[in-house]
């Protein structure tokens, strides 16, 4: 691992050097500090700090647009083209819309896939968690803690750091390539199984690769608890599958730390989407209580009992237990399921028994199908109704960031409540660390964030 | 002459580039597309001696003004691409990859300014318009580097 | 007209006729699969001025997905005289990989207008131009089983541009055009290619409705075929 020593010290010399704002008065002047990274395109996506009077008036944040175009174009699409139409929807986790995808149209279906295709469809998901992870924990979230303004920067004094993140980032697109096809807009995956399976020859020299990483990935978990790293907590209500057995991927039911105990099916029971007023975002809320979070942080609170020994070991081991309730810490989280993604896809290759058929037979019929899977960044909700011949009548969709939306926006209000005489470019800065603890997924994002802080008198 | 040409399908003016490589295909250029994570995008233009991109800009200029860069030397200004904080935009992927030394020796960046990155499928009319003619200034530059 | 500037000699296929020459251009469909073929292209290259190979599909590359056919007896004795032959065509190869070739027209099926044009270029004593080529003539390379051939999937290979590396086809599944559209596509035999292989017209116009946003041919081609569902 590369030397962290001058780390502590590099942050506050940037802290100081973005503190050239300025300076905000007391007086009755109206201020408006904004970031204008690009100009006003639409599509974009918003964070606004209103603060009036020395106090945080509110808080706006839009950083997701529904995929309602996609819900539109499923529409009048055969049941078999979801994998190819929904891997588009996310380039950095089409796996996770795959995945979704399969499991509910099976649902629809009535089809049970044998355990060997179970297993792959595992394996492909660690790959994907893996490259995930690997791309927030290196190139988004360490910046943050190493105190750069980003990777760019970060990596000038950091060479190494950044190419062992590039080569776990890799591993992970490896596992996605062999069995997807390829890692952008995988091929390989059907409803029902796979298009084509791969032999154990195939598998094997893969595995030496991946036996590789997770030595370095034991070493990437150290690392993060070297960082200097916030002391801050909430008190969330986690949302996230829960297998009998298995650290959640595609299977489970979906829980809370708040006595949820649901399915798939009756999601639609449990959450519901509300429009902002004065906004034209949607926040996912649980009827009834309101914001909650998904994702690493989630499923880890709430599956902690089913991560291997060795990787609760490793988690141990930098003072993590069970519980963290410290978003700021979701980098350790994230790289304990790097971890776990490589000793599972391990022990998944060296299990593997390629299947009679790569998929099963389907026939499509009238009906409804649920999916829920723990995409990189949290629960991927499916759903979709079909006519008799397999023709897709409605969809809908909603993905993590989406989910996780309300709570962010709750995140920053707490934050920014005791910092308001802080400058705003320090502010904001420190915002956008907020936002990126949540790993908010920038493909389903919309693809410009513009952040303000405004101060009225 | 390596060619690249980033986007996505389904944000309307965000297409450009990969529209702009086939068009470049159909001239008998080897025109290349790539969609999503740029991180993977620096692993294509790894052994290699001279690389073309092309994509679209986002700055506040009228849509369809047409950008070429020569940024083989000069580092390729953030604020032209798309770049949230939270992603690795082209021009990140462009000065990570300079400062990890895997940058090839001449690159040059060619991007045509959206009008609209919302979903949706199709180019806006400013764009369309301007797509020929970028795809000429990308051909002049293969055959005369 | 073509015709006329033109004068063709036949060389029927089973014919051990002697080769005569010298030929100006000699257009040869198929691969190499015995012995005998192997000398007669050598003749047939050192009595021509060039030599042109039409018809990467049907020849050279459907032959490995032939093997699937054994048990179609009917079709082995309708187009095999000898149908123990049918074991040496695993090992067919290329002309290229046998003589100097001076033009691939490939295609599948190959674009009468082009063979046209490589006729006339010849006789001009010019290159011919001939657009970009499609997935299949890199599945034939990679020595991926045609799925259309041997399974009967629909596959949008034939007017899909190549560049994926061939990826779907070597997965078992059919190519549904990421690349779009090849430069004159022969859409319309493709689509009637798919409902002979069992596909229904609303299939057949998903396949070509992909989400291809610049690919008018492809558009053009379902909405035809959308019309013919009424």
């Amino acid at each position: 691992m590369t030397d962290m020593s001058g780390a502590r010290e590099e942050q506050g010399r940037q802290a100081a050097a973005e503190n050239n704002a300025s300076p905000i008065g007391r007086s009755h002047q109206e201020k408006t500090i904004k970031v204008d990274y690009l100009a006003r395109v639409e599509g974009e996506g918003a964070m606004i700090v209103r603060i009036k009077n020395g106090q945080v008036a509110d808080v706006k944040l839009k950083i997701f647009e529904p995929p309602r175009f996609f819900e539109a174009f499923l529409r009048g699409r055969s049941y078999l083209e979801t994998p190819d139409i929904t891997a588009r929807i996310c380039g950095i986790c089409p796996i996770a819309y795959q995945m979704s995808a399969v499991h509910a149209i099976e649902d629809a279906l009535g089809v049970k896939v044998p355990d060997s295709i179970r297993g792959l469809r595992r394996l492909v998901y660690c790959g994907e968690w893996i490259e995930s992870h690997a791309l927030h924990v290196f190139m988004l979230h360490a910046p943050d803690f190493l105190g750069y303004p980003d990777a760019i920067r970060m990596a000038k004094d950091h060479p190494k750091l950044v190419q062992q993140g590039l080569e776990l980032k890799k591993l992970g697109n490896e596992i996605i390539s062999l069995l997807g096809g390829r890692a952008i807009h995988p091929i390989n995956v059907r409803v029902g199984g796979f298009y084509r399976t791969p032999t154990r020859q195939e598998l094997a020299p893969l595995c030496d690769r991946l036996k590789r990483g997770r030595d370095a990935c034991r070493d990437v978990v150290r690392w993060t608890r070297t960082l200097p790293i916030r002391d801050y907590s909430r008190d969330y209500e986690f949302v996230a599958l829960r297998h009998s057995s298995e650290y959640p991927m595609n299977e489970g039911h979906i829980v809370s730390n708040r006595g949820m105990d649901t399915t798939a099916q009756e999601y639609e029971t449990y959450f519901e989407e509300e429009q902002v007023p004065h906004s034209n975002a949607l926040h996912s809320v649980i009827k009834g209580r309101g914001a909650y979070l998904t994702g690493p942080l989630a499923r880890y609170n709430l599956n902690f009992d089913r991560l291997p020994a060795s990787v609760q070991e490793a988690a141990s081991s930098v003072g993590l237990g069970g519980t963290c309730l410290n978003p700021f810490e979701s980098i350790i989280v994230r790289s304990l399921e790097m971890l776990y993604g490589f000793e599972e896809a391990i022990r998944l290759i060296e299990a593997y028994e390629p299947p009679e058929a790569p998929f099963v037979a389907c026939e499509p019929r009238r009906a409804t199908g649920y999916g829920v899977t723990e995409a990189p960044r949290g629960t991927l909700y499916h759903r979709y109704s079909l006519d008799e011949k397999g023709i897709i009548q409605d969809a809908r969709i909603v993905p993590p960031t989406s989910q996780n939306q309300k709570m962010i926006e709750n995140d920053l209000r707490e934050y920014v409540a005791p910092r308001v005489e802080m400058p705003s470019e320090q502010l904001r800065a420190e915002c956008e660390q907020v936002i990126r603890n949540y790993d908010p997924c920038i493909s389903c994002a919309t693809h410009f964030l513009k952040l303000e802080v405004v101060r009225e008198p | 002459m390596k060619v690249i040409g980033l986007g996505n399908e389904f944000r309307h003016d965000d297409a450009a580039g990969l529209i702009a490589a086939r068009r470049l295909r159909e001239q008998g250029v080897a025109a290349e597309e790539h969609e999503g994570d740029l991180a993977t995008l620096m692993d294509r233009w790894s052994g290699i001696d001279g690389l073309i991109l092309i994509d679209a800009t986002s700055s506040g200029a009228a849509p369809g003004t047409l950008r070429s860069l020569n940024v083989s030397t000069s580092p390729l200004p953030r604020e032209l691409f798309k770049s949230s904080t939270h992603a690795l935009g082209l021009a990140d992927a462009v000065e990570l990859s300079r400062t990890l030394g895997t940058l090839p020796a001449r690159v040059f960046v060619f991007g045509v300014e959206a009008r609209d990155l919302t979903a949706g499928i199709g180019l806006s009319p400013e764009v369309e318009r301007a797509l020929p003619v970028l795809v000429e200034e990308v051909l002049s530059c293969t055959k005369h580097p | 007209m073509l015709a006329n500037q033109i004068e063709i000699a036949y060389f029927l296929e089973a014919s051990s006729a002697v080769v005569k020459g010298p030929y100006d251009l000699s257009l040869v469909e198929g691969s190499i699969t015995t012995r005998h073929d192997a000398e007669r292209i050598q003749q047939i290259r050192a009595l021509s001025r060039s030599l042109v190979t039409i018809g990467a599909c049907a020849t050279a590359g459907g032959i490995q997905a032939l093997r699937n056919f054994r048990d179609v007896k009917e079709f082995i004795s309708i187009v095999y005289a000898r149908p123990e032959y049918i074991s040496t065509l695993e090992k067919s190869t290329p002309i290229a990989a046998h003589v100097k070739v001076d033009f691939e027209l490939r295609g599948c099926p190959i674009n009468k207008n082009q063979l046209v044009e490589v006729i006339n270029a010849f006789i001009h004593g010019r290159s011919p131009t001939v657009p970009a080529h499609s997935v299949c003539l890199d599945c034939k390379r990679k020595g991926v089983v045609c799925v259309m051939v041997a399974r009967g999937i629909p596959c949008m290979g034939p007017v899909t541009h190549t560049g994926c590396g061939v990826l779907c086809p070597s997965y078992a599944r059919g190519c549904y055009g990421c690349f779009g559209p090849k430069e004159n596509p022969n859409t319309e035999f493709l689509a009637d290619w798919f409902v002979r292989l069992g596909s229904t017209r609303d299939e057949v116009v998903r396949l070509f409705r992909n989400f291809n946003s610049d690919a008018p041919a492809f558009r053009a081609e379902s909405e035809r075929q959308e019309k013919k569902l009424r």
